[in-house]
């Protein structure tokens, strides 16, 4: 349903849409399933929250996987 | 006739958020901090069980003073709000989900006032005034399509189309606009499927209710299905209830910020 039907905007959430490869998405189900995430999308909030915590917490390294993302 | 379990328990909260999306992530999310508390204790021994423990741990995770973890399933529970009034919760047990008194009173232990005060109550919204709502029937047996329509018009919706096969009610929804979709789940001995549910939201972004005799084979867990299931021999209140629930969202949330305010949760 869409986001401006009644009652959305009394929700705190919001819904995205990402893109992603048939293989990028098996990568993530499996990283669901390895490490029991309740729905995909709870397993790609905690990959993001990964991210995050790893850009804090050592960002010489997430520099370099970005940088190799980007050269990929 | 009941739903699976998991399978209920989303539609339980697919009615409380109005909409598919947001309420199975809703489910999934409590139901995985509900199995992460009871890690190493029995599972629930039946459905009355399962839906106790959901509620009991939803309210604890509204409850909690800490601010929740960014990402994590507690940060998105808390992100829906309060938990529905009582009255409303009552509703949604006995009319959408078929439980009996004596299990709601079970799963919502203690309820602060009478069970047939907060059912009353419940149903006293879903039959109070709405607007000018409109629903499209999509039914091929002629006598259950002119009850769907009685039963919708009793509560103050008006029935802009009655279709008989998936294509016209397709067509018809595109006419239209209706606020909200009824369909039979196996209309001309055929199954509708996902293929009806797909083209109901892409020609129309409104819910859809499928009436089915046949649960088990409707919410399977796929990716695209019915936002809503009522399973027959379906009853006039379970209808209400559903349609209610699907048009009225924003006036509960309403109604739930002022019950909430008035210390009725």
């Amino acid at each position: 349903m869409s986001q401006n039907k009644p009652g959305a905007s009394e929700k705190r959430v919001e819904k995205l849409q990402i893109m992603v490869a048939d293989s990028e998405l098996s990568m993530i189900d499996d990283w669901r399933f390895e490490n029991r995430a309740a729905s995909r999308s709870a397993a790609i909030r905690s990959l993001i929250y990964l991210g995050l915590e790893l850009t804090k917490t050592d960002p010489e390294q997430a520099g370099k996987l970005l940088e190799q993302l980007d050269r990929a | 006739m009941f739903l699976p379990v998991s399978a209920s328990i989303r539609h339980f909260a697919r009615a409380v958020t109005a909409d598919r999306l947001v309420g199975d992530e809703l489910a999934m999310a409590v139901a995985a901090e509900a199995n992460q508390k009871n890690v190493n204790g029995a599972p629930p021994a039946n459905r009355v069980e399962w839906f106790r423990r959901f509620i009991i741990r939803w309210r604890e995770v509204i409850a909690e003073d800490a601010a929740p973890r960014p990402f994590s399933n507690s940060a998105f529970i808390k992100s829906m709000g309060p938990l529905p009034s009582e009255a409303r919760l009552v509703l949604l047990l006995s009319d959408v989900c078929g439980f009996s008194a004596r299990e709601v009173e079970e799963i919502l232990q203690p309820l602060s006032r009478p069970y047939e005060d907060l059912l009353s109550e419940g149903r006293a919204i879903v039959r109070s005034a709405r607007g000018d709502k409109s629903a499209l029937i999509v039914e091929d047996e002629p006598l259950i399509a002119a009850d769907l329509k009685d039963v919708l018009e009793e509560m103050g919706v008006t029935v802009v189309g009655m279709a008989r096969t998936a294509e016209q009610g397709a067509r018809q929804a595109l006419e239209n606009s209706p606020d909200i979709v009824l369909a039979d789940y196996n209309l001309d001995g055929q199954k509708t499927g996902v293929d009806a549910v797909a083209a109901f939201h892409d020609a129309h972004q409104c819910p859809v209710i499928f009436i089915t005799g046949y649960p088990d084979e409707v919410l399977k867990g796929d990716e695209v299905e019915p936002d809503f299931v009522i399973v027959k021999p379906y009853r006039p209140e379970a209808v209400q209830a559903a349609v209610a629930h699907c048009l009225d969202a924003a006036r509960y949330a309403a109604i739930d910020a002022d019950a909430t305010a008035a210390g009725d949760l």
